[in-house]
């Protein structure tokens, strides 16, 4: 396979990004409304995952660009506009949910595994003919995962969400939700835990 | 240690998913996972669904739309807060 080489002297035509930024940077006109149409659709997809509320979702999108068209001179471009953009929305989006009404810790012990006293499961599993994985990517199958996750607990969901789902460092994710790191640890085991419980009904079936 | 049983098998799979096993431990748990087939069927599930749930946000962060009201939203705060 070839592929056009990218001439070293044109900084646009080897980073996209770099453009934008520039452009960003020196106040062009167009170049805000670009980097919002280019990148809106996924953080909007990010903030309605962690908030679950289509307003809250859109203002923290909203909250996001503001931030980042205020802090874009100290954007020092070393990591991705979109990874950095990211991490602004996730920060807005925790921050609205920190300020949100707290609720309750809700329990999910009833969707974690359970063990006879000699420490086994209680439980036999069963994946069926096909891999579980392969099973899991069938659209349907897809879909229930995701209503799954949207059946998770909030405390937990969010941790799941974060580490699983936005690929955050546990330590970050920790000083985020002003936890520590083997709180973090244990929410996302006992989320994935639940998950799979709740998944289970859709394994082992037969793939049609 | 020498023989872990299902329970603290369970109790691993963050750590081992992640890595963050030494070497005995690990061996001590891949060694279970050889004898134990409903956990070997647990973990393999377990693994599905996280794999699963990427897959099916990636696919939402690829595909989602963004509206044409709040592009302007924006773009009129954007302008408000200059």
């Amino acid at each position: 396979m070839s592929s056009t080489p990218v001439p070293e002297s044109d900084p646009a035509a080897a980073s996209p990004d770099a453009a934008l930024l520039a452009a960003l940077r020196s106040g062009a006109p167009d170049a805000f409304e670009q980097l919002v149409r280019s990148h809106g659709g996924r953080l909007l997809a990010v903030t309605r995952r962690l908030l679950g509320n289509e307003e809250d979702a859109r203002d923290a999108v909203q909250e996001a660009f503001l931030n980042a068209y205020r802090g874009i001179q100290r954007f020092e471009g070393g990591s991705l506009l979109s990874t950095w953009l990211h991490r602004i929305a996730v920060n807005v989006a925790l921050m609205k949910l920190r300020t949100r009404r707290r609720k309750p810790e809700e329990s999910l012990d009833h969707l974690l595994p359970a063990f006879r006293e000699d420490g086994h499961f209680v439980e036999r599993f069963d994946s069926g003919s096909e891999p579980a994985d392969r099973q899991l990517l069938r659209d349907q199958e897809q879909r229930a995962v995701r209503a799954a996750i949207n059946e998770l607990p909030e405390h937990y969901r969010t941790v799941l969400l974060l580490r699983d789902i936005e690929g955050i460092e546990s330590a970050a994710v920790a000083e985020q939700l002003g936890i520590t790191t083997n709180a973090v640890k244990l929410r996302l085991h006992r989320a994935r835990q639940a998950l799979r419980t709740l998944v289970a009904p859709r394994l082992g079936r037969t793939a049609s | 240690m020498t023989k872990l049983t299902c329970q603290a098998c369970a109790d691993f799979l963050v750590d081992y998913l992640n890595g963050d096993i030494g070497d005995e431990v690990r061996a001590t748990f891949e060694t279970h996972l050889d004898r134990c087939r409903n956990c070997r069927a647990y973990l393999e599930q377990y693994a599905a669904v996280i794999k699963a749930g990427q897959h099916v946000c990636e696919r939402e962060n690829a595909t989602a739309a963004f509206p044409e009201e709040l592009v302007r939203a924006i773009l009129e705060a954007r302008k408000s807060d200059a």
